[in-house]
Protein backbone atom coordinates (compact mmCIF):
# COMPACT_ATOMS: atom_id res chain seq x y z
CA UNK A 1 0.00 0.00 0.00
CA UNK A 2 1.90 3.17 -0.90
CA UNK A 3 1.55 6.30 1.12
CA UNK A 4 -1.30 7.97 -0.65
CA UNK A 5 -3.93 5.27 -0.42
CA UNK A 6 -2.81 4.56 3.17
CA UNK A 7 -3.26 8.38 3.53
CA UNK A 8 -6.75 8.18 2.39
CA UNK A 9 -8.01 4.85 4.01
CA UNK A 10 -6.97 6.72 7.52
CA UNK A 11 -8.61 9.86 6.36
CA UNK A 12 -11.90 8.00 5.41
CA UNK A 13 -11.71 5.78 8.66
CA UNK A 14 -11.07 8.66 11.42
CA UNK A 15 -13.84 10.84 9.42
CA UNK A 16 -15.95 7.74 10.53
CA UNK A 17 -14.86 7.74 14.24
CA UNK A 18 -15.54 11.49 14.38
CA UNK A 19 -18.83 11.10 12.66
CA UNK A 20 -19.96 7.98 15.54
CA UNK A 21 -18.13 10.26 18.22
CA UNK A 22 -20.11 12.95 17.45
CA UNK A 23 -23.45 10.73 17.34
CA UNK A 24 -22.71 9.42 20.85
CA UNK A 25 -21.25 12.38 22.20
CA UNK A 26 -24.45 14.72 22.42
CA UNK A 27 -26.61 11.47 24.07
CA UNK A 28 -24.06 11.56 26.62
CA UNK A 29 -24.91 13.63 30.22
CA UNK A 30 -24.45 17.20 29.98
CA UNK A 31 -20.82 18.08 31.19
CA UNK A 32 -20.89 19.17 34.33
CA UNK A 33 -24.49 18.15 35.28
CA UNK A 34 -25.65 16.89 38.90
CA UNK A 35 -26.39 13.37 37.65
CA UNK A 36 -24.30 10.84 38.84
CA UNK A 37 -25.91 7.70 40.04
CA UNK A 38 -22.82 5.44 40.78
CA UNK A 39 -20.54 8.48 42.05
CA UNK A 40 -23.18 8.91 44.73
CA UNK A 41 -23.14 5.22 45.89
CA UNK A 42 -19.62 4.67 46.02
CA UNK A 43 -19.66 8.18 48.00
CA UNK A 44 -22.15 6.54 50.35
CA UNK A 45 -20.32 3.40 50.70
CA UNK A 46 -17.00 4.92 51.27
CA UNK A 47 -18.50 6.79 54.10
CA UNK A 48 -19.96 3.88 55.33
CA UNK A 49 -16.76 2.27 55.50
CA UNK A 50 -14.74 5.36 56.92
CA UNK A 51 -12.56 5.95 54.27
CA UNK A 52 -12.36 9.71 53.59
CA UNK A 53 -10.45 9.16 50.23
CA UNK A 54 -13.64 7.88 48.08
CA UNK A 55 -11.05 7.37 44.79
CA UNK A 56 -9.10 4.65 47.29
CA UNK A 57 -12.24 3.24 48.70
CA UNK A 58 -13.23 2.32 44.49
CA UNK A 59 -9.93 0.98 44.09
CA UNK A 60 -8.81 -1.07 47.64
CA UNK A 61 -12.13 -1.43 48.34
CA UNK A 62 -15.55 -1.22 46.26
CA UNK A 63 -13.49 -2.71 42.94
CA UNK A 64 -10.64 -4.38 44.59
CA UNK A 65 -10.76 -7.41 42.42
CA UNK A 66 -9.87 -4.85 39.39
CA UNK A 67 -6.96 -3.97 40.57
CA UNK A 68 -5.82 -7.25 41.83
CA UNK A 69 -5.81 -7.75 37.44
CA UNK A 70 -4.45 -3.92 37.56
CA UNK A 71 -1.78 -4.92 39.00
CA UNK A 72 -1.10 -8.26 37.59
CA UNK A 73 -1.03 -6.37 34.23
CA UNK A 74 1.62 -4.02 35.95
CA UNK A 75 3.66 -7.35 37.33
CA UNK A 76 3.42 -8.83 33.99
CA UNK A 77 4.56 -5.54 32.03
CA UNK A 78 7.91 -5.42 34.00
CA UNK A 79 8.56 -9.15 33.44
CA UNK A 80 8.06 -8.53 29.60
CA UNK A 81 10.42 -5.79 30.04
CA UNK A 82 13.41 -7.16 31.86
CA UNK A 83 13.25 -10.34 29.16
CA UNK A 84 12.77 -7.93 26.25
CA UNK A 85 15.97 -5.98 27.55
CA UNK A 86 17.99 -8.90 29.15
CA UNK A 87 21.37 -9.22 28.10
CA UNK A 88 21.79 -11.27 24.90
CA UNK A 89 24.91 -13.12 23.79
CA UNK A 90 26.25 -10.62 21.81
CA UNK A 91 26.48 -8.10 24.57
CA UNK A 92 28.52 -7.54 27.56
CA UNK A 93 28.74 -5.38 30.43
CA UNK A 94 31.17 -2.43 30.69
CA UNK A 95 31.69 -1.23 34.38
CA UNK A 96 29.61 2.52 34.01
CA UNK A 97 31.65 5.36 34.13
CA UNK A 98 32.29 7.65 36.84
CA UNK A 99 30.43 11.66 35.90
CA UNK A 100 31.55 14.90 36.96
CA UNK A 101 27.89 16.35 38.35
CA UNK A 102 27.24 20.10 38.74
CA UNK A 103 28.43 20.73 43.27
CA UNK A 104 24.91 22.84 42.96
CA UNK A 105 23.01 19.65 41.40
CA UNK A 106 24.22 17.59 43.71
CA UNK A 107 23.44 19.43 46.55
CA UNK A 108 20.41 20.06 45.76
CA UNK A 109 19.60 16.14 44.72
CA UNK A 110 21.40 15.28 47.59
CA UNK A 111 18.56 17.40 49.93
CA UNK A 112 15.76 16.41 48.15
CA UNK A 113 16.30 12.87 48.19
CA UNK A 114 14.94 12.34 51.65
CA UNK A 115 12.74 14.82 51.45
CA UNK A 116 11.39 12.95 48.51
CA UNK A 117 11.32 9.28 50.33
CA UNK A 118 9.43 10.60 53.02
CA UNK A 119 6.98 12.46 50.70
CA UNK A 120 6.27 8.89 48.94
CA UNK A 121 6.07 6.86 52.49
CA UNK A 122 3.64 9.64 53.35
CA UNK A 123 1.63 9.43 50.18
CA UNK A 124 1.58 5.77 50.62
CA UNK A 125 0.56 5.98 54.12
CA UNK A 126 -2.02 8.10 53.71
CA UNK A 127 -3.91 6.53 51.05
CA UNK A 128 -7.21 5.73 52.95
CA UNK A 129 -7.59 9.73 53.87
CA UNK A 130 -5.86 12.47 51.42
CA UNK A 131 -5.35 12.45 47.64
CA UNK A 132 -2.77 9.22 47.01
CA UNK A 133 -2.30 6.10 47.73
CA UNK A 134 0.07 3.14 46.93
CA UNK A 135 0.24 3.57 43.23
CA UNK A 136 1.41 7.04 43.31
CA UNK A 137 2.96 7.22 46.49
CA UNK A 138 5.52 4.12 44.89
CA UNK A 139 6.26 6.05 42.48
CA UNK A 140 7.48 9.16 44.23
CA UNK A 141 9.55 6.75 46.17
CA UNK A 142 11.17 4.99 43.01
CA UNK A 143 12.19 8.68 41.92
CA UNK A 144 13.57 9.48 45.11
CA UNK A 145 15.87 6.46 44.69
CA UNK A 146 16.97 7.65 41.21
CA UNK A 147 17.36 11.31 42.32
CA UNK A 148 20.97 9.53 43.66
CA UNK A 149 21.74 8.97 39.58
CA UNK A 150 21.46 12.79 39.09
CA UNK A 151 23.44 13.60 42.58
CA UNK A 152 26.37 11.21 42.28
CA UNK A 153 26.11 8.83 39.49
CA UNK A 154 25.12 5.51 38.13
CA UNK A 155 27.73 3.31 40.16
CA UNK A 156 26.23 5.09 43.43
CA UNK A 157 23.11 3.99 42.44
CA UNK A 158 23.37 0.29 41.76
CA UNK A 159 25.24 0.44 45.37
CA UNK A 160 22.19 1.22 46.74
CA UNK A 161 19.59 -0.61 44.66
CA UNK A 162 20.73 -3.80 43.88
CA UNK A 163 18.13 -5.03 41.42
CA UNK A 164 17.54 -9.06 42.79
CA UNK A 165 16.37 -7.76 45.96
CA UNK A 166 13.42 -5.03 44.48
CA UNK A 167 12.42 -7.60 41.62
CA UNK A 168 12.04 -10.18 44.95
CA UNK A 169 10.20 -6.93 46.36
CA UNK A 170 7.64 -6.60 43.04
CA UNK A 171 6.95 -9.99 43.30
CA UNK A 172 6.43 -9.77 47.32
CA UNK A 173 3.88 -6.38 46.85
CA UNK A 174 2.25 -8.56 43.61
CA UNK A 175 1.99 -11.86 46.17
CA UNK A 176 0.72 -10.18 49.66
CA UNK A 177 -2.45 -8.26 47.96
CA UNK A 178 -3.16 -11.92 46.53
CA UNK A 179 -2.43 -13.65 49.86
CA UNK A 180 -4.74 -10.69 51.82
CA UNK A 181 -7.82 -11.77 49.81
CA UNK A 182 -7.23 -15.20 50.30
CA UNK A 183 -6.60 -14.60 54.25
CA UNK A 184 -9.85 -13.07 54.01
CA UNK A 185 -11.26 -15.68 52.44
CA UNK A 186 -10.16 -18.03 55.18
CA UNK A 187 -11.75 -16.09 57.62
CA UNK A 188 -14.99 -16.17 56.69
CA UNK A 189 -15.76 -14.13 54.59
CA UNK A 190 -15.91 -12.67 50.49
CA UNK A 191 -12.64 -12.74 48.25
CA UNK A 192 -10.35 -9.40 49.48
CA UNK A 193 -14.01 -8.32 51.44
CA UNK A 194 -13.20 -5.70 54.13
CA UNK A 195 -14.05 -7.76 57.62
CA UNK A 196 -10.99 -5.32 58.86
CA UNK A 197 -11.91 -3.05 61.97
CA UNK A 198 -13.36 0.25 60.28
CA UNK A 199 -11.25 2.50 62.83
CA UNK A 200 -12.05 6.20 63.40
CA UNK A 201 -13.10 8.56 60.12
CA UNK A 202 -10.29 10.46 59.14
CA UNK A 203 -7.64 8.84 60.82
CA UNK A 204 -4.82 6.64 60.22
CA UNK A 205 -5.95 3.49 61.11
CA UNK A 206 -9.19 3.82 58.81
CA UNK A 207 -10.89 2.04 56.19
CA UNK A 208 -10.73 -1.58 57.34
CA UNK A 209 -8.13 -3.52 54.72
CA UNK A 210 -7.95 -0.26 52.29
CA UNK A 211 -4.20 0.88 54.15
CA UNK A 212 -2.98 -2.66 53.88
CA UNK A 213 -3.78 -3.33 50.03
CA UNK A 214 -2.31 0.40 49.58
CA UNK A 215 0.95 -0.65 51.53
CA UNK A 216 0.79 -3.74 49.13
CA UNK A 217 0.63 -2.04 46.55
CA UNK A 218 2.57 0.88 47.37
CA UNK A 219 6.14 -1.88 47.82
CA UNK A 220 4.92 -3.41 44.25
CA UNK A 221 4.85 -0.14 42.63
CA UNK A 222 8.02 1.67 43.73
CA UNK A 223 9.87 -1.46 43.10
CA UNK A 224 7.99 -2.27 39.65
CA UNK A 225 9.27 1.87 38.49
CA UNK A 226 13.22 0.61 40.05
CA UNK A 227 13.04 -2.41 38.15
CA UNK A 228 11.46 -0.89 34.89
CA UNK A 229 14.44 1.89 34.95
CA UNK A 230 17.11 -0.37 35.88
CA UNK A 231 16.62 -1.92 32.67
CA UNK A 232 16.21 1.10 30.50
CA UNK A 233 19.58 2.41 32.48
CA UNK A 234 21.41 -0.45 32.30
CA UNK A 235 21.07 -0.52 28.24
CA UNK A 236 22.30 2.81 28.01
CA UNK A 237 25.30 2.95 30.31
CA UNK A 238 26.12 -0.77 31.33
CA UNK A 239 25.36 -3.07 27.97
CA UNK A 240 27.71 -3.03 24.87
CA UNK A 241 28.07 -5.55 22.14
CA UNK A 242 30.44 -7.67 21.90
CA UNK A 243 32.87 -6.98 19.22
CA UNK A 244 32.64 -3.06 19.81
CA UNK A 245 35.30 -1.15 22.48
CA UNK A 246 33.27 1.25 23.16
CA UNK A 247 29.53 2.51 24.07
CA UNK B 1 -55.49 6.92 8.27
CA UNK B 2 -53.42 10.00 9.89
CA UNK B 3 -55.07 9.70 13.31
CA UNK B 4 -54.47 6.43 13.48
CA UNK B 5 -51.05 7.02 13.61
CA UNK B 6 -51.02 9.64 16.16
CA UNK B 7 -52.99 7.78 18.62
CA UNK B 8 -50.51 4.52 17.97
CA UNK B 9 -47.48 6.69 18.58
CA UNK B 10 -49.14 8.36 21.83
CA UNK B 11 -49.47 5.05 23.13
CA UNK B 12 -46.02 4.27 22.97
CA UNK B 13 -44.62 7.20 24.07
CA UNK B 14 -47.24 6.63 27.32
CA UNK B 15 -45.78 2.98 27.56
CA UNK B 16 -41.93 4.32 27.90
CA UNK B 17 -40.30 3.80 30.71
CA UNK B 18 -39.08 7.25 32.93
CA UNK B 19 -35.34 8.13 31.64
CA UNK B 20 -33.14 10.26 33.48
CA UNK B 21 -33.02 14.11 32.55
CA UNK B 22 -30.48 13.95 30.43
CA UNK B 23 -31.65 11.78 27.51
CA UNK B 24 -35.28 13.94 27.51
CA UNK B 25 -33.02 16.45 26.13
CA UNK B 26 -33.15 17.40 22.50
CA UNK B 27 -30.36 16.33 20.79
CA UNK B 28 -29.92 19.33 18.98
CA UNK B 29 -29.85 22.84 21.26
CA UNK B 30 -27.65 25.09 19.22
CA UNK B 31 -26.23 27.66 21.85
CA UNK B 32 -25.65 25.40 24.94
CA UNK B 33 -24.73 22.44 24.00
CA UNK B 34 -21.92 22.83 21.82
CA UNK B 35 -20.36 24.70 24.83
CA UNK B 36 -21.66 21.70 27.41
CA UNK B 37 -19.75 19.46 25.07
CA UNK B 38 -16.54 20.87 24.48
CA UNK B 39 -14.60 18.62 26.94
CA UNK B 40 -15.98 15.46 25.23
CA UNK B 41 -15.14 16.93 21.57
CA UNK B 42 -11.46 17.71 23.23
CA UNK B 43 -11.11 13.56 24.02
CA UNK B 44 -12.71 12.91 20.13
CA UNK B 45 -9.84 15.27 18.96
CA UNK B 46 -7.01 13.83 21.04
CA UNK B 47 -7.76 10.08 20.17
CA UNK B 48 -7.73 11.25 16.37
CA UNK B 49 -4.90 13.03 16.14
CA UNK B 50 -3.04 10.36 18.25
CA UNK B 51 -4.26 7.86 15.50
CA UNK B 52 -2.84 10.21 12.74
CA UNK B 53 0.37 10.46 14.43
CA UNK B 54 0.61 7.06 14.74
CA UNK B 55 -0.41 6.01 11.34
CA UNK B 56 2.09 8.80 9.82
CA UNK B 57 4.65 8.38 12.36
CA UNK B 58 8.58 7.79 10.96
CA UNK B 59 9.91 6.59 13.88
CA UNK B 60 8.54 4.72 16.38
CA UNK B 61 9.60 6.10 19.72
CA UNK B 62 7.48 8.88 18.20
CA UNK B 63 4.76 6.28 17.82
CA UNK B 64 4.92 5.42 21.07
CA UNK B 65 4.20 8.82 22.04
CA UNK B 66 1.48 8.94 19.85
CA UNK B 67 -0.20 6.13 20.96
CA UNK B 68 -0.07 7.66 24.91
CA UNK B 69 -1.76 10.83 23.22
CA UNK B 70 -4.62 8.26 22.00
CA UNK B 71 -4.35 6.69 25.97
CA UNK B 72 -4.94 10.08 27.13
CA UNK B 73 -8.17 11.25 25.19
CA UNK B 74 -9.51 8.49 27.28
CA UNK B 75 -8.67 10.19 30.38
CA UNK B 76 -10.05 13.37 29.13
CA UNK B 77 -13.34 11.77 28.52
CA UNK B 78 -13.85 9.47 31.41
CA UNK B 79 -12.86 12.82 33.88
CA UNK B 80 -15.74 14.99 31.23
CA UNK B 81 -17.88 12.27 32.13
CA UNK B 82 -17.34 12.53 35.79
CA UNK B 83 -17.35 16.39 36.22
CA UNK B 84 -19.90 18.05 38.31
CA UNK B 85 -20.27 21.92 38.04
CA UNK B 86 -18.62 23.32 41.15
CA UNK B 87 -17.84 19.79 42.65
CA UNK B 88 -14.30 19.45 44.36
CA UNK B 89 -12.03 16.22 44.99
CA UNK B 90 -14.03 13.41 46.44
CA UNK B 91 -11.68 13.69 49.41
CA UNK B 92 -13.56 14.04 52.62
CA UNK B 93 -10.20 14.23 55.10
CA UNK B 94 -10.61 18.29 55.04
CA UNK B 95 -14.16 18.89 53.59
CA UNK B 96 -17.13 17.42 55.51
CA UNK B 97 -19.21 14.85 53.77
CA UNK B 98 -22.15 16.75 52.35
CA UNK B 99 -21.02 20.46 52.85
CA UNK B 100 -19.97 20.33 49.46
CA UNK B 101 -21.09 18.54 45.92
CA UNK B 102 -18.00 16.36 44.79
CA UNK B 103 -17.20 14.91 41.43
CA UNK B 104 -17.62 11.11 40.26
CA UNK B 105 -14.95 9.14 42.19
CA UNK B 106 -15.89 6.23 40.31
CA UNK B 107 -14.65 7.47 37.00
CA UNK B 108 -11.09 8.78 38.96
CA UNK B 109 -10.40 5.67 39.98
CA UNK B 110 -10.57 4.53 36.34
CA UNK B 111 -8.05 6.95 35.23
CA UNK B 112 -5.91 6.10 38.11
CA UNK B 113 -6.33 2.60 36.47
CA UNK B 114 -5.80 3.94 33.15
CA UNK B 115 -2.74 6.08 33.56
CA UNK B 116 -1.00 3.09 35.48
CA UNK B 117 -1.30 0.50 32.93
CA UNK B 118 -0.67 3.03 29.52
CA UNK B 119 2.41 3.65 31.71
CA UNK B 120 3.82 -0.04 32.34
CA UNK B 121 2.45 -0.86 28.62
CA UNK B 122 4.51 2.27 27.08
CA UNK B 123 7.16 1.23 29.29
CA UNK B 124 7.09 -2.81 27.37
CA UNK B 125 6.74 -1.10 24.05
CA UNK B 126 9.72 1.06 24.46
CA UNK B 127 11.76 -1.52 25.39
CA UNK B 128 10.80 -3.63 21.96
CA UNK B 129 12.08 -0.52 20.39
CA UNK B 130 15.00 -0.21 21.87
CA UNK B 131 15.26 -4.18 20.80
CA UNK B 132 14.24 -3.14 17.19
CA UNK B 133 17.05 -0.46 17.26
CA UNK B 134 18.96 -2.76 17.82
CA UNK B 135 18.69 -6.08 15.96
CA UNK B 136 17.61 -4.03 12.44
CA UNK B 137 19.72 -0.67 12.79
CA UNK B 138 16.82 1.46 12.68
CA UNK B 139 13.27 2.61 14.25
CA UNK B 140 11.37 3.52 10.95
CA UNK B 141 8.70 1.74 10.47
CA UNK B 142 8.54 1.71 6.44
CA UNK B 143 12.11 0.23 6.99
CA UNK B 144 11.02 -2.84 8.64
CA UNK B 145 8.98 -4.25 6.07
CA UNK B 146 10.43 -7.98 5.81
CA UNK B 147 10.95 -10.22 8.86
CA UNK B 148 14.06 -11.40 9.55
CA UNK B 149 15.71 -14.33 11.34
Amino acid sequence: MNKAVRLWVLGVGCAGVAVLFAGAFRRLPEFGGSHHPYGARAVAAALHRHTANVVSSVNFDQRSFDTLGEQAILFGAVLGTVVVLRQAKDERRVPPEPAVVAPTVRGYALVSLPLTLLVGLYVVAHGQLSPGGGFQGGLVVATALHLLYVAVDYRALERLRPVPVFALADAFGDAAYLLLGLAVLVAGASFLGNVLPLGTFNTLASGGIVPLLNAAIGIEVAAAAVVLLAQFLDQALELVPRDGEHR
Amino acid sequence: MNGRRTERGRIRRRERPAQPPYAQRPLFHRETRTVNLLPFFCAGWLFLVGCYALATSRNLIHAVGALAVCQSSTYVLLLAVGYRSGGTAPVFSDVPPGARPVVDPVVQALTLTDVVVGATVTALLLALVVQIAKRHGTVDPDELRELRG
